[in-house]
């Protein structure tokens, strides 16, 4: 049987990185004496699929992970026991059986939800701020670089990429504000959150006092045309 | 700095340097106490980086022994990387504990673990990060007590002006005592050197600043206690029962991959079989072995707590735990349905280790290591390397044809009566195993540096000169289809035996290299030998006298007033047969040696054969 699961990546784990989460992952597997079923060959790897992988110092409240097991195991018990053997910071928020045959969380995920944290270099209203994202998303391409590693620089236009991005709060003295952005990830296109940020440094007044710290992942979807699923509601071929 | 503030600052350097789950301390199994409601608080320092320093036994074995006390809280503190180090020194950060984030300063123990020379330097640069006074002479009443530990501590002296306590042997044997003597101190009230005094009464417990060495025309002549409340001799630690003995289970387990990234099993301590250039051989005697029973319930335990999914059978020689056989088919069958792996590191070259080595691959044979030490009988002979070099080639064919695809092979250069000879019928021995079939033959040699309370403790070091005519041999000849050589730096190894040998006088030399700017010294690209001549230099002490001279076989050694077990006599005649070519017999097997751990130590050793009944 296949069971999704939806953890968090809290601020006690956002530095591990996506292979090691998944070594964490199977060793809590083994310790809860969970029976998860293991890959042929020479290397046994235990069957937990992972979906987009998370950039170092980024948390979520919402990454998803396929678990194969050898045999049936009740759902209930699945939940109480992987989630008494998660490290603080991984939290199991829910868990569902899904059919054997459904796509891999790579294949299906396109869509990703962030927080941004973001410091604004001057004092800006609410409106002011919704005035720039409105600015922003205005605009038929937003060519930004991104560098590759042992290969030259690409050019590319995020914007297809951005399906959403809009004010969620600005704090009290108005340097800083929270930024919420529906960005397309996975291998038909994929738009790092970062990188939306660095296109709004480059055109607006937002500090470049900024980390990967400042960014919190809130949601992936599968999203088709103008529907939004979450991994859950696909869960049958 | 204030344990917050250390906290918040942290918060904000961490995203910007390499790695920063190194520093996090909240892994899986990571103790946390409330500090300030603690008696006594012990900080572990290994003065390397966290993925060498978390690899550690002794620590782990210290770290969760102390923390099940009542009052005792142990934490770790690792030798920070470069990048957090520069950001720490520019912000004033001072060297903080992983679990609680506490200034180290604010300890009431700090324990170093001295595993390697080259890594003397990271603990004056750990001391200078906590605020520290560097030497003991200049630490009072409220500052930690700094204390030694770890296998250097048989020769401690180059760098004990920066310690107050050194532990001689075992420390987990030590540990309860200790505790208990600083907890009387603490109550008694008394000053720094009341509780030192106190400490030295404790077997194994050497407090430098007792003894007073002498020289005499630039030369060490002896060491002596200053007064006639300490012993003139240190005796080490050893724990007598393996079986009693704590032993962890519940490790912490990394959220990044370390150098020994695995469950530790240790199956025993001690090693018989008397190689003459291994100072693990001599000073972890007398030999211990753990009985299956115990290690099968430390194994299903330690894989129940930590989840690991490889544990590895620990020891000095793993194939010469009395019942392998059964223990690894055992352990094999316990562990498969589990998909847990077992490793065997330390084998010996022979097909009885060859077929252990199969049991635990059953699946993915990669890579198999043996260390033949020398090119030719003779020079094995020298050594009391008991191993053929038809034990070698038959243990290679069998392993290439039960399916191995690599193969490395381990050697020494330098060793003492080493010749052209010898280092030809290395090469010769490499191309034979690589001739064997199509797979890859990969020769590594390493440097010979003699070691402390070993029969080689009198030789010289080879000449750098002269080791470079060896590498520079080695590397045109090891050389062919399947066949690849790597060596080690002689500079480095240099250094290694003139701190491995040293005495007091080198505590200066020491310092100078690390005010110079030397640290991560065994790192190779850190690792600057220039500043370690000018730190010689400008101390007046010749760094060629340390390292190219025989030592006086009459004369006392700066390391004699350490009692290992192994009697200077013993050592003597060792080194007289090496030089005879002449090879000593594994006690295990033949007649006792006399070496005279047994008696100097006042204990028994323990075969899992002989002690069934218990």
């Amino acid at each position: 049987m296949k069971i999704r699961v939806k953890l968090t990546k809290g601020e006690q784990v956002k530095f591990i990185s996506h292979l090691d989460l998944l070594k964490v992952l199977s060793r809590a597997v083994r310790r809860a004496e969970i029976p998860i079923e293991f890959s042929q060959g020479y290397n046994p790897r235990p069957a937990i699929a992972a979906g987009p992988a998370l950039a170092v110092g980024i948390t979520s409240c919402s990454e998803y992970f396929d678990f194969e097991l050898a045999t049936e195991y009740p759902l209930a018990e699945f939940k109480a026991d992987l989630g008494a053997e998660l490290p603080a910071g991984i939290d199991l928020i829910a868990a569902q059986e899904i059919e054997i045959s459904v796509k891999s969380l790579m294949a299906q995920i396109n869509a990703a939800r962030y927080e941004l944290d973001l410091q604004l270099e001057i004092e800006l209203k609410a409106a002011e701020v919704e005035e720039i994202l409105a600015d922003f998303l205005a605009n038929s391409e937003v060519i930004i670089t991104r560098k590759r590693r042992n290969k030259s620089d690409r050019q590319l236009d995020l914007r297809p990429l951005v399906f959403e991005l809009q004010l969620l709060e600005t704090a009290a003295n108005s340097k800083q504000v929270l930024l919420e952005a529906l960005i397309q990830t996975g291998s038909s296109g994929n738009l790092r959150p970062q990188e939306l940020v660095r296109a709004l440094q480059k055109s607006y007044p937002i500090s470049e006092d900024f980390s990967l710290t400042d960014i919190k992942r809130t949601g992936l979807y599968i999203k088709e045309a103008d529907k939004l699923l979450t991994p859950f509601e696909v869960i049958s071929k | 700095m204030k344990r917050q503030e250390i906290i918040k600052t942290l918060e904000e350097i961490l995203p910007e340097v390499s790695k920063p789950t190194r520093y996090l301390g909240n892994e899986l199994n990571a103790v946390h106490k409330d500090f300030d409601k603690q008696n006594l608080t012990f900080a572990l320092a290994f003065p390397d980086r966290y993925e060498v320093g978390m690899s550690h036994l002794g620590i782990k074995i210290l770290y969760h022994l102390l923390n099940q006390q009542e009052g005792v809280v142990a934490e770790r503190v690792y030798a920070p990387w470069l990048d957090l180090e520069k950001k720490m020194r520019e912000l004033q950060l001072p060297l903080f504990s992983l679990e609680s984030k506490t200034p180290v300063a604010e300890f009431d123990i700090i324990g170093f673990t001295l595993q390697y020379e080259m890594s003397y330097t990271n603990i004056i640069n750990m001391l200078d990060l906590a605020g520290l006074p560097l030497e003991s002479a200049n630490r009072n009443s409220d500052d930690p007590l700094v204390i030694a530990g770890g296998p250097c501590t048989v020769n401690p002296e180059p760098i004990v002006d920066f310690f107050d306590v050194v532990v001689i042997g075992e420390a987990e044997d030590l540990a309860e005592d200790l505790v208990a003597e600083y907890l009387a101190h603490q109550k008694s009230g008394g000053d720094r050197k009341e509780l030192l005094r106190s400490l030295a009464k404790l077997p194994g417990v050497y407090v430098p600043s007792f003894y007073e060495a002498d020289y005499q025309a630039g030369s060490f002549k002896d060491i002596r206690a200053q007064d006639d409340n300490c012993s003139a001799k240190i005796t080490k630690r050893v724990v007598e029962d393996l079986n009693a003995a704590y032993y962890p289970t519940q490790m912490i387990v990394p959220y990044m991959e370390i150098v020994h990234d695995r469950i530790p099993l240790e199956i025993a301590r001690g090693c018989t079989r008397g190689c003459r250039f291994c100072q693990a051989g001599m000073i972890y005697r007398p030999v211990r072995e753990r009985s299956q029973a115990r290690l099968e319930q430390l194994a299903e335990r330690s894989i129940k707590e930590t989840g690991y999914e490889e544990l590895s059978l620990v020891s000095l020689s793993s194939s010469d735990y009395s019942q392998i056989e059964l223990l690894v088919e055992q352990l094999v069958s316990d562990c498969a349905d589990l998909k847990v792996g077992i490793s065997l590191p330390s084998l010996r070259t022979d097909t009885f280790s060859l077929n252990l080595a199969d049991q635990v691959q059953q699946v993915r044979k990669s890579s198999l290591t043996f260390a033949p030490e020398a090119g030719t009988q003779r020079l094995r002979d020298v050594i009391n390397k008991g191993v053929t070099e038809e034990d070698l080639l038959t243990t290679a064919q069998a392993a290439y044809d039960s399916g191995w695809q690599r193969i490395k092979l381990y050697f020494m250069i330098g060793l003492p009566t080493e010749t052209e000879a010898d280092l030809a019928g290395m090469v010769d021995l490499a191309k034979k195993v690589a001739a064997i079939g199509k797979w890859k033959v990969k020769v590594s040699t390493s440097i010979f540096v003699p070691k402390p309370h070993t029969p080689f403790q009198w030789s010289s070091f080879v000449g750098l000169a002269e080791i470079e005519e060896k590498l520079s041999y080695l590397k045109k000849n090891l050389r062919g289809k399947g066949l690849s050589y790597d060596w080690h730096e002689p500079d480095l190894s240099l250094l290694e035996a003139a701190f491995a040998r040293g005495d007091r006088r080198l505590n200066q030399v020491l310092k100078r290299a690390w005010q110079l700017g030397a640290k991560f010294d065994s790192w190779l690209e850190h690792f600057n030998f220039d500043l370690w001549k000018q730190a010689f230099e400008e101390s007046g002490l010749d760094l060629a006298d340390y390292v190219y001279r025989d030592f006086d076989l009459e004369a006392k050694l700066p390391w004699e007033h350490l009692e290992v077990g192994v009697s200077r006599d013993y050592l003597l005649a060792e080194y007289r047969r090496a030089l005879a070519e002449e090879t000593t017999d594994d006690c295990r097997f033949a007649e006792c040696n006399g070496c005279g751990v047994l008696t100097n130590i006042d204990i028994e050793s323990c075969l899992v054969g002989d002690s069934n009944e218990d």
